[in-house]
């Protein structure tokens, strides 16, 4: 079966590092894969060899100016006889592979919805989130996605569910995962940045994600203002937008300095996440956060909101 | 593996969060590893090829 996986940024987050994993596994006497990102994400350096991957002729955000001339060509001479830089992209990476199925991985590349319905190419959607993203995307994206797909596959019972609800009928559940391979700890490195840190807490929590509200972030001030100074919390995370600005004043405005906003780390990543004693998931919103298998394989406890019915989701051992 | 708070009130994961660190819970840090890896890549891929090869895409 050849297959033509689309991701939107080949970033690290949760469900394009399932995508890559599962390439990276994949039996390649049976599949043979390729790529099209709509970004050149730090991933695509990880990519096997024997996998090639596409990017679209122009970076897919576009730049005022060039969408201001798309627009004014689009009225001139009718949209579908402009040449739109992502559609060429796509149907030159697809003339190239020949693909049997796109794998659209996540609702969030609606673009190769669109255009696989409208070539009449077979496509499979995984599903990686649920409402907070759905709000992000348009009415007929969504509709498209769900309606059109040979395939829907959702990373959790949770969103499966939210998919028969739309009236998605193919439904598979498949989990999200990880590379236990690539937990190796260092423990020389731990304790290094401990020190660099300069912690010398009774106990530490740690949060992996980006720094948005969906994760709830904004959380951690109280949450550190309520445990006490005896308790460091590090975050794991990158964010760059307004609601960043926010936690780093309100956490200087409660002259809270027992949370660390460590951005991505990626080359530390597990010995960070080893540095702590447990794992806190402040989530409103979270399918099946990666972060939780991940802590989960280094023997951290967890404390979380039921956000995206963990419980059900992941059918583990808790203790409440 | 840990507390899961239903009421999504932040005191009460604060107080979950208290009795972890306290010891007040039972935790066994080998079944919480050996969970762990069923979600490992090697596994779910597998799982997911089989899921591909079962469908008709044509």
């Amino acid at each position: 079966m050849r297959i033509l996986f689309f991701t939107p940024f080949a970033g690290r987050n949760g469900a394009e590092m399932m995508l890559w994993y599962t390439i990276k596994h994949i039996n390649k006497d049976k599949f043979s894969c390729a790529l099209f990102s709509g970004q050149k994400g730090p991933l695509i350096d990880e990519l096997p060899k024997s996998v090639p991957f596409f990017l679209p002729h122009v970076p897919l955000k576009q730049t005022l100016g060039q969408r201001v001339i798309i627009k004014a060509k689009n009225r001139i001479f009718g949209k579908n006889k402009v040449d739109d830089p992502y559609k060429k992209s796509v149907i030159d990476a697809h003339n190239k592979f020949k693909p049997d199925v796109w794998y659209i991985n996540t609702v969030l590349c609606p673009e190769a919805v669109s255009l696989a319905l409208e070539l009449g190419v077979p496509y499979v959607v995984h599903f990686h989130d649920m409402l907070f993203v759905y709000q992000h995307i348009t009415y007929n994206n969504l509709k498209n996605a769900v309606e059109g797909a040979k395939l829907l596959v959702g990373c959790s019972e949770v969103v499966c569910d939210k998919l028969r609800i739309m009236g998605g009928t193919n439904i598979a559940l498949h989990y999200e995962c990880i590379d236990t391979s690539k937990i190796a700890l260092d423990k020389k490195n731990t304790e290094k940045l401990k020190k660099k840190l300069n912690i010398n807490s009774s106990f530490i929590w740690v949060m992996s994600g980006s720094v948005e509200y969906r994760k709830g972030t904004d959380l951690i001030p109280l949450i550190a203002r309520s445990l006490g100074k005896s308790v460091s919390i590090l975050w794991l995370g990158l964010g760059s937008s307004g609601y960043s600005y926010y936690i780093e004043k309100e956490l200087k405005y409660y002259g809270i300095e027992n949370v660390f906003m460590l951005g991505s780390k990626s080359d530390d990543y597990y010995d960070y996440l080893a540095l702590a004693d447990g794992l806190v998931l402040t989530s409103r919103e979270d399918p099946f956060p990666l972060v939780m298998i991940e802590a989960a394989a280094l023997g951290l406890p967890i404390v979380s909101f039921n956000s995206g019915e963990l419980k059900n989701s992941l059918k583990m051992v808790w203790v409440s | 593996m840990g507390i899961v708070i239903d009421s999504f009130d932040t005191l009460d994961l604060v107080q979950a969060m208290h009795k972890v660190s306290n010891n007040e819970i039972n935790f066994n840090k080998e079944i919480s590893i050996a969970r762990a890896n069923e979600f490992d890549a090697e596994i779910q891929a597998q799982y997911w090829q089989d899921m591909m090869l079962s469908r008709d895409f044509a």
